[in-house]
């Protein structure tokens, strides 16, 4: 994909910092999820490894295929089932918390229930299933002073249709985030599937955290989100540490919504400006007149900002972040109204990104910008610009 | 007093006279008729009285015949005479009246194009010389006036009182009568071409026309210069531009302007107007030297200063103005009476009408700096340089000689000639300037003759200057702003022109062909500013109106204007480079020209590293 500010070509400087977290914010079909496939289809291309999370059916099947096409594998969790190996029996009883987050349950005395049983069963066999654990909460009920919140737990979790293949196991010297992957909820429970979005960014978390303490190379990640706004984003939620403290271990997250007013609190709001990038589309006034306000340096350019926020075209976007324009390697983090040009044949370098996976590690050749040279010839003619479904041919 | 009661007071008066003569022939009857011998003799006495009485009338009438005189005129082939006759017949005298035939003296009776008023011609060849003087039409019946005011007096012969009225009186007679019997003949009140319908004629104080001349044709003056070959005039043109460094395109308007001014009148009674404007140093000698078609002399008829003359004496003089351009030399510092003026002017030339009357001479503004308030529309800039005037503008001269030579030798040819150009091109194209520029070209060209390569020349140089006034006039300024706009960043683009930081590098500000910004304006030197003119194709005069744009829209940094200045478009910065501080004239232009919110700025266009 390539953007284009003006008729200039726009490339991001994705791995040039530890900042790559993603925001995509705009109105329904002004294509934000389209946007965020093909730039995370580019991501790949260079190496970067990308986890899209769809918590029920959020990515279309063209959308899918593009990652697929580019070397992703499709998790499809409904079917095939899911096994989450932890590195220790510490790691694995850490997801107790998030667990219980899905199910709206945030009591330290349920945690450490829900740890006493998980720890139980682990020291029966080192894995278990979540039928496996829904069910050793039941059996378990009236034994001790944690019954209380067993039951209640046992009893949430009973509450769902069928629950997943979840399988908890304890593994050593396992590196979860290897490849790229699609992990398709669809399918699930919905309070499933938020439990498995939880223990799949916990899983990652702690890969990263894994990496981190033992001074490893980190190679940045990106897990993908959308419709995040289902999800707890507080600060102590497993999302909430993703974006805040996620970027340090090399987990990138890429959230896609439509609203952040009225969907998160402000200073949820003032947490997401962490994300390296911003892409916004067409936005709702009131959304439009925050993001002119935080961006702009005046009136006069805020008034321009709103007025071009609500009436962006689809296939149009703000984006906030570091990039070098044209052929220049300077970098810049100010922001541009970019056109998103969607490729049907990528050709590797014809994309908006310049770097590689590792911080500071950007090639020069890279960062000259060969996309834009690359660009004539064959490979234009596959070129689809992106807005209503029409192509265009430049 | 009793007397007097009841009594006449006449009644005492003597007897009436008739009475008194009734009495005494009654007493002579009654002598006669008492004495009739005495009555004999008295009657005797009485017939010789009769006689007597008769001779005496004989005698006087005698007298009276030979006392009587007759005045007659007597015209011969070399002069007039008034022979004096006695009663009988007889030849008293013979004078001279008039030494002029009465056939060398040619009557007509003239008008001047536009006017009322009659003229009276007096015309009389003689052997040695021929004269022609015009007179009011009042002069004819009046023969006091012709013997006061016309040159006929001096050839007047000895005369006395008596036979001079006699003589005037003759001669009003047969010119009053000549002038009667004469058709109307038109002339030119101004000067300049003037189309009669034996053929063209320049009407200059020339020889063989002074006669003709009134004060405002008496005013100009020609050069005329013979013996012209038009290829060496080209030539001599084409070392000219070389030698002072006038740019073609400059020379092309120039010459477009010049030949315009000289043959628009035959095309049309009613030409497109054009107004040039000359900025630069000695502008108003530099237009003296290359656009002025007929030199006025000390009287500068065509020459107006528009910060001091008065405006009804601007008015009337450019009304009698035909074939010479009219000069308006300005300070620029411009008053309100300056700017009274200078509208006025300014609207004729937009109406191309002065007070109903048509304007058909081009309007020439000189001004050394050109003001940044001064209305641009259908005005055509040139920018002048000093060193023009070591030529002066000769060559225009000798061509505008060969070419007035050319024209009057033609009879009508080429005034018909330019008029179907004229007309074939206008039904080509609606804009009636550019057609008739385009036809005044095809005719000169066709005047000159030229060979192949000086016609080339002339040609490319006449089409560079139709080019440059079509440019200039036809400007639009929200698209030209616009494509000054995208061809700054498309120079910038290519790398013709760096962008710098001025806090960064301030030494740049001193290299042409930089522009370097500020936190809030891109910066551009007068230099810089002709540079992206000169590369975008742009002619100087858009450069103006792209300042002019940019300031009405609020995207300049200026000075606040005082009272009587108004805001100049650049402003001086104070740069110390390797401590020398070095002042720097620029065009401050706001940032947010270029420089959209969440745009490329035009800066980051010039990073090509």
């Amino acid at each position: 994909m390539r953007m284009l500010c003006g008729d200039i070509p726009i490339h991001l400087h994705v791995g040039a910092s530890s900042m790559n977290s993603m925001l995509f914010i705009g109105l329904s079909q002004m294509g934000k999820t389209f946007a965020c496939s093909n730039l995370m289809t580019d991501l790949m291309s260079k190496g970067f490894n990308v986890n899209v999370i769809d918590i029920g059916d959020k990515w279309g099947k063209a959308d899918k295929d593009r990652l697929v096409a580019r070397g992703a594998l499709l998790r499809t969790v409904s079917s095939q089932g899911l096994v989450l190996p932890f590195p220790s029996r510490r790691e694995l009883l850490g997801c107790a918390k998030h667990l219980l987050d899905a199910l709206g349950i945030q009591s330290f005395n349920a945690v450490a229930a829900l740890r006493e049983s998980m720890s139980d069963m682990i020291e029966n066999g080192n894995s278990f299933s979540m039928l496996e654990l829904i069910q050793h909460m039941d059996f378990g009920k009236g034994v001790d002073a944690d019954n209380e919140w067993r039951e209640k737990i046992h009893l949430r979790l009973d509450t769902y249709e069928d629950a997943p293949d979840i399988c908890l196991e304890v593994r050593a010297n396992v590196e979860f985030l290897s490849e790229s992957a699609i992990w398709d909820l669809s399918g699930v429970d919905e309070t499933y599937a938020r439990m498995l979005a939880y223990l799949l960014l916990y899983r990652f978390y702690c890969d990263g955290k894994g990496k981190f303490h033992r001074g490893e190379n980190i190679k940045p990640s990106f897990i993908v989100l959308d419709e995040f706004q289902t999800l707890d984003v507080g600060r102590k939620s497993i999302l909430g540490m993703c974006l805040t403290e996620g970027q340090k271990y090399g987990l990138n997250m890429v959230l896609l919504t439509q609203f952040l007013r009225g969907n998160f609190s402000d200073p949820l709001i003032a947490q997401f400006k962490q994300g390296g990038f911003r892409f916004y589309f067409r936005l709702t006034e009131e959304e439009a007149r925050a993001v002119s306000q935080q961006l702009a340096r005046n009136s006069g350019e805020r008034d321009v900002l709103y007025q071009k926020l609500t009436r962006l075209p689809r296939g149009r976007c703000l984006m906030v972040g570091l990039h070098s324009v044209g052929e220049s390697r300077r970098v810049t983090d100010k922001y541009r109204f970019v056109e998103l040009e969607a490729k049907e044949t990528d050709a590797g370098n014809n994309d908006g990104i310049t770097g590689e996976p590792g911080y500071g590690k950007m090639k020069k050749e890279n960062a000259k910008g060969v996309g834009i040279e690359d660009s004539a010839g064959n490979a234009r003619q596959g070129k689809r610009k992106l807005g209503r479904g029409t192509v265009s041919f430049r | 007093m009793q007397n007097n009661v009841g009594g006449s007071p006449t009644f005492e008066y003597p007897l009436p006279q008739e009475q008194v003569s009734r009495m005494f022939i009654r007493e002579v009857q009654d002598y006669q008729l008492a004495h009739p011998e005495e009555m004999i003799r008295y009657q005797k006495e009485a017939e010789r009285d009769i006689l007597k009485s008769k001779l005496r009338q004989e005698e006087a009438k005698t007298r009276a015949l030979l006392k009587m005189k007759s005045k007659e005129i007597y015209c011969t082939e070399d002069n007039i005479q008034l022979v004096v006759k006695t009663g009988d017949g007889r030849e008293m005298s013979r004078k001279v009246a008039f030494r002029f035939g009465l056939g060398s003296l040619k009557v007509k009776r003239f008008r001047r194009e536009g006017e009322k008023e009659f003229l009276l011609a007096l015309i009389l060849k003689s052997k040695e010389k021929k004269m022609l003087r015009l007179y009011p039409a009042a002069f004819a019946s009046s023969p006091l006036k012709l013997r006061a005011h016309t040159f006929l007096s001096e050839y007047e012969g000895s005369l006395t009182d008596e036979e001079r009225r006699f003589c005037w009186a003759w001669l009003q007679k047969r010119i009053s009568e000549a002038y009667a019997d004469d058709i109307d003949n038109i002339i030119p009140s101004k000067a300049g071409f003037f189309q009669a319908e034996k053929g063209i004629c320049f009407w200059a104080d020339r020889e063989g026309l002074k006669p003709f001349l009134n004060e405002t044709i008496g005013s100009f003056s020609l050069d005329v210069i013979s013996g012209l070959d038009p290829d060496d005039i080209v030539r001599e043109l084409a070392g000219m531009a070389e030698k002072i460094g006038m740019e073609e395109r400059q020379l092309g308007v120039l010459l477009v302007v010049r030949l315009y001014t000289l043959l628009s009148n035959l095309a049309t009674e009613a030409p497109p107007n054009i107004g040039v404007i000359l900025s630069g140093e000695d502008s108003a000698e530099i237009a003296r030297g290359f656009l002025r078609v007929l030199d006025s002399g000390e009287s500068s008829w065509d020459f107006f200063n528009l910060d001091s003359d008065r405006i009804s004496l601007i008015r009337e003089r450019i009304k009698r103005l035909r074939n010479t351009p009219a000069f308006f030399v300005a300070s620029g510092s411009g008053g309100k009476a300056f700017w009274n003026r200078f509208q006025d002017v300014y609207g004729w030339l937009q109406n191309g009408l002065i007070e109903g009357t048509r304007l058909t001479v081009p309007m020439i503004f000189c001004v050394r700096e050109l003001p940044v308030d001064w209305p641009l529309d259908n005005l055509v800039v040139v920018q002048v340089a000093k060193r023009w005037l070591h030529d002066g503008g000769e060559v225009f001269d000798k061509l505008q000689s060969y070419i007035i030579e050319a024209v009057e030798n033609s009879g009508i040819h080429w005034g018909e000639a330019l008029k179907r150009h004229f007309q074939e091109q206008e039904k080509n194209d609606d804009w009636r300037l550019l057609s008739l520029l385009r036809a005044i070209k095809v005719v000169a060209l066709q005047i000159l003759d030229l060979h192949e390569e000086a016609n080339g020349y002339l040609c490319n140089l006449l089409d560079m200057g139709l080019g440059e006034i079509a440019a200039q006039v036809s400007l639009a300024d929200g698209y030209l702003l616009q494509k000054f706009r995208l061809g700054v960043c498309h120079e910038v683009e290519a790398g013709t022109f760096n962008v710098f930081d001025l806090t960064e590098h301030p030494e740049v500000a001193c290299v042409d062909g930089n522009i370097f910004f500020d936190g809030e304006n891109y910066l551009f030197t007068h230099k810089l500013l002709c540079s992206i003119c000169e590369a975008l194709g742009f002619v100087r005069k858009a450069a103006l109106y792209i300042k002019r744009e940019l300031s009405s829209q609020g995207y300049l940094k200026q000075y606040k204007g005082s009272g009587l200045r108004p805001k100049e478009y650049e402003i001086d910065l104070m740069l110390e480079v390797n401590d020398k501080k070095t002042k720097v004239s620029v065009l401050a232009v706001r940032k947010e020209f270029w420089d959209e919110p969440g745009e490329v700025a035009l800066f980051e266009r010039g990073w090509n590293e």
